[in-house]
């Protein structure tokens, strides 16, 4: 499998702030890579200046094979899409509209989409199973069905490594599933992907690898198993937490976490 | 089954309109605003016909001399063509320029004077007045000084803001910026003669259309108010996905600083322009957009033509008002706040609320 | 010309503003022999170009405030003539557009310069009937009796085209 992304001692921050440091990781084509960890403690820090939003401190971020300094901004957005966490937007655009946004790394400067650039769009909603909300508001639509708009835009960027902020973030338990089944989905059809998360059962879900990011700004990475332990998480969170294993009807084991109040 | 059959239908019925709907609409403003063009001619201290307009019009465009009578060929060809000229490009301009920065700033509740650029050209033309300029130099003034007004809120709230989202910081910049300006309007009102400067001063600042001639104010107009609206048309999709902010428009390819710097830039031309040659024309780039995004949705690729042609056509039908009710001239940026005030109250209160 | 020939008092061409009834300006426009080409109530009154063509007044006079910038009344109605608008107004194609005289206050409006300003007026709307009525003369001896104050025939001039007497 190709390597995607591959951070070298990353030293990141905002301003002269150093948040994290010392931080290395590989995700590959068809990874999931999910990024745990207490709030405040720089995930998202690490999570913006991979998108190139900030500036790194320190060390190299590799991306495709070249070093993100060198991405321009436009290229960039042909390889890496974020899909941040579902929000409103001041003015009530389409659905098709909002998906079709993520045609832009692959338009001229000054251009719009063309009847190609739908074509992707409706595909991409399709494939999403939300073509039918394609004429609805962006901005009367529940916030599942934003989320799973905010995925199909990046999704109609074509990129290789999908950064996902918090995906379930705020979505009923239903929605959360089908924004798993989606993660699971795109990743299986070769998408890499990265994603914040604050709920170690949906790394054991979908994630191929977990990152544990700690109070003392260490990094721990590994399989899902292995890092997400009841000892990582109680050293990482400060409070106790036991794992529990299931076996779903198919037969596949099942792993979740619970606190011990 | 059939449950699941009709449903389907419905979606399907209920969806496609939407989008037939769209695209004649810029057609049929296109076609109101040659027919607000053509009732402008005609309406006026003197009514003329079709027929008359049309000669009059046919004779320059050809270069003839028109077979009516002196006085109407002065009315047609010197007094109304200016103005209706200067009403259409006006109103196009605040109209796109409102529509790009409620974009650009993400808030539908911004106007294009945001950066200061009324207040600067205000500033530029009491001035003008004060120091007993000509026409030409008055105008030029308020343009420069509504440009240099624009580039200190950039520059200040750029320098103060430092980070990603400076929007905010430049948002805030703009108010003080206009502040000032009000401040500096208010002193050369103060020191102005009370019996011929300060009146000039107070009509300039009310706003018209009245004294338009073709070479005085008409023509230095043109170029910026085109050049404007050729940057906010290539930025038109690129506005789109700047509503979804700096950090993720970044994520789409898009580079924020240079749609900010092009938009702004864009806009300024435009509203300095109009400003300088229409005094203090308020609401029309703040209440325009609203309606033009009613007809043909958020999407700046319509939005931003149909707030041109339905800015042109508002200010169209309010300048002929101004000119047409009373004996005397009614001042056009009166006007256009004691219509589109209310006009927005409206709205609101019928839930129309564009950006819900 | 009619008997009361019709006058547009300008108080500012950019913007245009003229002076309707029930003021002082109407008072000595009357008094004068002519009549306000301006119907509307009130004075300063903004209108259109339109109204003026619509009113085409047979005199028009232009106080000082409506001189452009630092332009001189001379140079104000050379450029009314040279107006392509302006121009083609009857009053201005028969140089019948005056520039109303300033001294020490605008003589067209609240000054006690205004009783010059009536014998003024009657003089510029009918020449025939004065024909032995001397301005110059007539304001020397107005300074002279009422203000104490000694014209030369220059200033006198000077107020009458009016630019500051110096």
């Amino acid at each position: 499998m190709d390597v995607v992304l591959r951070a070298q001692d990353v030293r990141c921050g905002y301003g002269s702030v150093e948040v994290v440091r010392d931080i290395s990781f590989t995700v590959r084509t068809g990874e999931v890579l999910c990024l745990l960890g207490p709030n405040g403690v720089g995930k998202t820090t690490l999570f913006k200046s991979i998108l190139g939003f900030l500036p790194l401190h320190g060390g190299r971020v590799v991306l495709a094979g070249r070093d993100l300094s060198t991405w321009r901004r436009r290229e960039l957005a042909r390889v890496v899409a974020y899909v941040p966490q579902a929000h409103g937007a001041p003015f009530p655009f389409t659905v098709g509209e909002v998906v079709l946004m993520g045609r832009t790394p692959r338009l001229g400067v000054v251009s719009s989409p063309g009847l190609d650039d739908l074509r992707v769009a409706h595909e991409t909603l399709d494939s999403l199973g939300i073509a039918h909300l394609t004429d609805r508001s962006f901005t009367q639509i529940s916030g599942g069905e934003r989320q799973l708009v905010l995925i199909a835009r990046a999704l109609a960027q074509q990129p290789t490594l999908l950064m996902m902020d918090e995906p379930t973030s705020n979505l009923d338990l239903g929605n959360q599933v089908r924004v798993l089944r989606q993660i699971r989905a795109m990743a299986a059809a070769g998408l890499a992907i990265v994603m914040i998360s604050h709920t170690p059962d949906h790394a054991f879900a979908v994630a191929t690898s977990a990152a544990l990011l700690r109070q003392d700004r260490t990094l721990q990475v590994g399989p899902p198993e292995q890092v997400i332990t009841a000892a990582n998480l109680a050293s990482a969170y400060g409070e106790p937490v036991q794992i529990l294993t299931a076996t779903a009807p198919d037969g596949t084991p099942l792993k979740s976490c619970l606190p011990l109040l | 089954m059939t449950a699941t059959v009709a449903t389907e239908t419905g979606a399907g019925a209920a969806n496609p309109p939407r989008r037939w709907h769209r695209l004649p609409a810029l057609t049929v403003l296109t076609i109101l605003l040659v027919a607000g063009i053509v009732l402008s001619f005609a309406v006026g201290v003197t009514a003329y016909s079709p027929q008359v307009i049309g000669s009059v019009l046919l004779a320059h465009l050809t270069g003839h001399t028109p077979d009516v009578a002196i006085a109407d060929d002065t009315t047609i060809w010197l007094v109304r063509m200016p103005r209706i000229t200067a009403a259409v490009l006006v109103g196009a301009a605040l109209a796109a320029a409102g529509a790009a920065y409620q974009s650009l700033f993400r808030n539908p509740m911004v106007s294009p004077d945001l950066l200061g650029a009324s207040g600067g050209a205000g500033v530029g033309a009491a001035l003008g007045i004060l120091l007993s300029w000509n026409n030409t130099a008055v105008q030029l003034a308020a343009f420069a000084l509504g440009l240099a007004a624009v580039l200190l809120t950039y520059a200040v709230g750029t320098a103060v803001g430092r980070g990603t989202e400076s929007t905010l910081t430049l948002v805030l910049t703009g108010i003080v910026v206009a502040s000032l300006c009000s401040a500096l309007i208010s002193l050369t009102k103060y020191v102005a003669d009370p019996e011929d400067k300060l009146p000039q001063i107070t009509f300039w600042l009310l706003g018209g259309l009245d004294t338009v001639t073709i070479r005085n104010n008409l023509l230095p107009i043109i170029a910026p108010i085109a050049a404007g609206m050729v940057m906010l048309l290539l930025s038109r999709w690129r506005l789109n996905v700047m509503t979804f902010g700096d950090q993720e428009a970044a994520s789409m390819g898009v580079n924020p600083r240079l749609v900010k710097a092009v938009v702004i830039g864009g806009a300024t031309l435009m509203t300095a322009a109009s400003v300088s040659a229409a005094g203090m024309v308020g609401w029309v780039g703040l209440v325009i957009p609203h309606v033009a995004r009613m007809l043909v949705g958020s999407d700046a690729r319509r939005a931003l033509p149909a707030s041109a042609l339905l800015g042109a056509i508002f200010l169209l039908a309010v300048d002929d008002f101004a000119r047409s009710a009373l004996t005397t001239e009614v001042p056009l940026g009166i006007l256009t706040a004691l219509v589109g005030a209310p006009f927005f109250l409206l709205m609101l209160a019928r839930g129309a609320r564009p950006w819900m | 010309m009619e008997q009361r020939p019709s006058v547009l008092h300008v108080y500012s061409l950019n913007p245009l503003v003229v002076d309707g009834t029930g003021n002082i300006i109407d008072a000595w426009i009357n008094a004068a022999g002519g009549r306000n080409a301006a119907q509307i109530p009130g004075r300063t009154r903004p209108v259109s170009i339109e109204q003026v063509q619509k009113w085409n007044p047979d005199v028009i006079i232009v106080a000082s405030s409506a001189f452009v910038a630092n332009d001189t009344g001379t140079q104000t109605l050379d450029k009314l003539t040279a107006d392509p608008i302006w121009s083609r107004l009857a009053a201005v194609r028969n140089h019948h557009a005056y520039i109303n005289p300033t001294g020490g206050w605008h003589w067209d409006r609240y000054g006690i310069e205004g009783a010059l300003q009536i014998q003024w007026a009657a003089k510029t709307l009918h020449p025939e009937l004065f024909p032995n009525l001397n301005m110059v003369a007539q304001t020397r001896s107005f300074y002279s009796q009422f203000l104490h104050y000694q014209l030369s025939d220059e200033q006198a001039n000077r107020m009458l085209a009016a630019q500051n007497p110096g």
